[in-house]
């Protein structure tokens, strides 16, 4: 407390209250307790189920470890091309209403009610949604392990390792991202809409028109840094490729497109950026927030 | 509770302004509360009354003007100020999914009271407010007027100095509604603490409020008690008796009223 009481010689009764790191764990817990009794958790898990047995299913149906020439290729095939869509759903089911259902439902003038830090409400409820999406992608690795371990044996590629840690640090990212638009909408609707066409298609799109058109690499998108997630999985990390499509251009100029590959580090500094500012952005977004 | 001094201020507002766009919610208002007080808020609908309530506890910042709660601002010590208000809101809606178990369990673990204190003190309003038996089921499946229960008692919880109750009594049954009525007396006993709540029942505000504040167009049209608002009317054409022909008086709503009735009993009534 920094303000003098000048009116009475009170002290605020009652005026004990937890730490911030505990008002941070008490937020997670009860956020985890509510994703368990919700639908969304276990839409989400099935459907991660649903995607992680069709991929088994089909490998198997197409021969199993014949149709890979070695494990780094099936981890890349399996790993990478489903990685990205687990963090981009786990973000939206997760983080999209994170905030802004507490406006939308009404729940957050009971919360806020509290004598709880807004940032501790923000921070504990992303603490949650980090959790509940670690769970679901613990399960897809763990079939995914298991699928590799059956058909290549237990010498798994270390690139299968670092691919999993870009995963986690586009989670966090992601999520960052989905929490700051619920931080930015007072209708849950409005939030998840707008996470799912940036995280879905806008940035894909954007990064094509980019890629086809302008020939500019693009680093700002969260998408572009994502890539290293499979690409640490090819047996060559990609590099910049301009491939040209003939004469079609303008007074017959040659058209081309450039396939840009962020590096390791570009694509992890992506993310990271994208978290500490979509991060500090949607705090102060929340904490400015009124309850009207 | 601590030793307090008597008659200490709770709540001072002093020319608070909100505005929400172009929409002026609150226009200058005056207000203050001292402890022992039961303060009852009255006014039409969209007065402010709601807006006022938020402001005090830091839901929504003034647009200008300063509003302190035992000393401290709302906004730059909004912790401070939650720890010392039990809130009842209008429109809150309780998390569906939490068993009101759950739910007393949160507040008290956000409120740090002792595991064992906040049992007994939840157990005795449980059992007042005929809540027992809904202790274990989701919220989501309690009815409105059990949902509002749930609501009172985890604001009385911590037994804060200060109560803002906005429609407290809405959905509540007779006996509960009594029940609330006769704890918001004993929460101002010897000065414990101070009673903030806005009602559209006027016998409520009658037979409680120790002061009544008639909120009108965003600001306090007329203060004190009973007697002494009957006083402020009877200086506008007529005597007032009731409460509610006082509010009426004051909020010149009464012709409007008359007007209103005169209109439509012209249209439906006069079709002979």
């Amino acid at each position: 407390m920094t303000q003098q009481n000048s009116m009475t010689d009170v002290s605020l009764e009652g005026n004990r209250v937890p730490t911030s790191m505990t008002q941070i764990g008490i937020i997670t817990k009860y956020e985890m307790r509510n994703y368990f009794r919700s639908r969304r958790f276990f839409i989400l898990l099935g459907l991660g189920l649903a995607i992680e047995a069709l991929l088994t299913f089909l490998v198997y149906h197409d021969g199993g470890s014949s149709g890979f020439v070695n494990g780094l290729q099936f981890y890349s095939t399996w790993w990478g091309d489903s990685a990205t869509y687990i963090v981009i759903f786990s973000a939206i089911f997760f983080g999209g209403d994170a905030i802004s259902g507490e406006f939308q439902n009404k729940t957050g003038y009971f919360l806020v009610g509290n004598p709880i830090r807004r940032a501790s409400i923000y921070i504990g409820k992303w603490f949650a949604a980090v959790a509940a999406s670690l769970i679901i992608i613990g399960i897809a690795t763990a079939i995914c392990l298991v699928n590799g371990i059956y058909y290549f044996g237990t010498s798994v590629p270390s690139q299968f390792g670092e691919s999993l840690i870009f995963t986690l640090v586009y989670l966090i990212a992601a999520l960052g991202l989905t929490f700051m638009f619920s931080c930015t909408f007072k209708s849950s609707s409005f939030s998840i809409l707008v996470s799912v066409i940036l995280l879905l298609f806008g940035f894909t799109v954007i990064e094509d028109l980019l890629d086809v058109f302008v020939h500019i690499e693009p680093w700002f998108l969260l998408s572009y840094g994502s890539q290293i997630i499979g690409n640490i999985l090819m047996a060559t990390y990609p590099a910049h490729t301009t491939t040209g499509l003939g004469f079609g251009g303008r007074h017959g100029a040659p058209i081309t497109i450039t396939m840009f590959n962020a590096t390791v580090l570009e694509g992890l500094a992506i993310m990271l950026l994208y978290f500490v500012v979509t991060a500090v952005l949607g705090l102060v977004l929340f904490e400015r927030k009124e309850f009207n | 509770m601590s030793q307090i001094p008597a008659f200490s201020s709770i709540i001072e507002a002093s020319d608070v302004v909100k505005q929400y766009g172009t929409v002026t919610a609150l226009s200058g208002l005056n207000l203050k509360v001292t402890r022992g007080e039961i303060y009852g808020l009255l006014g039409p609908n969209g007065a402010g009354k709601s807006t006022l309530i938020k402001i005090i506890n830091g839901l929504i910042e003034p647009t200008s003007g300063t509003v302190r709660v035992l000393g401290y601002d709302p906004n730059a010590n909004p912790v401070e100020v939650k720890s010392s208000i039990g809130y009842v809101s209008e429109n809150s809606t309780l998390y569906e999914s939490l068993s009101p178990r759950d739910f007393f369990e949160f507040v008290a673990s956000v409120r740090k009271i002792d595991t064992k204190l906040a049992n007994e003190r939840v157990a005795r309003l449980a059992t007042a407010f005929g809540l027992n038996e809904y202790y274990d089921s989701p919220i989501a499946t309690l009815s409105m007027g059990t949902k509002q229960k749930v609501s009172i008692i985890a604001s009385l919880m911590h037994e804060p100095p200060l109560l803002l109750l906005d429609e407290p009594l809405n959905g509540l049954d007779a006996k509960s509604s009594r029940i609330l009525k006769d704890l918001i007396s004993f929460h101002t006993e010897k000065n414990r603490g101070a009673v903030l709540f806005s009602t559209h029942i006027m016998e409520v505000a009658e037979h409680i409020c120790t002061r009544i504040g008639i909120i009108y167009q965003g600001k306090i049209v007329a203060e004190g008690s009973l007697d002494e608002l009957r006083q402020a009317a009877s200086g506008r054409q007529g005597g007032a008796a009731t409460l509610e022909e006082v509010f009426l008086k004051l909020t010149h709503e009464e012709e409007e009223i008359a007007e209103t009735v005169r209109t439509l009993r012209e249209a439906f009534f006069t079709t002979n």
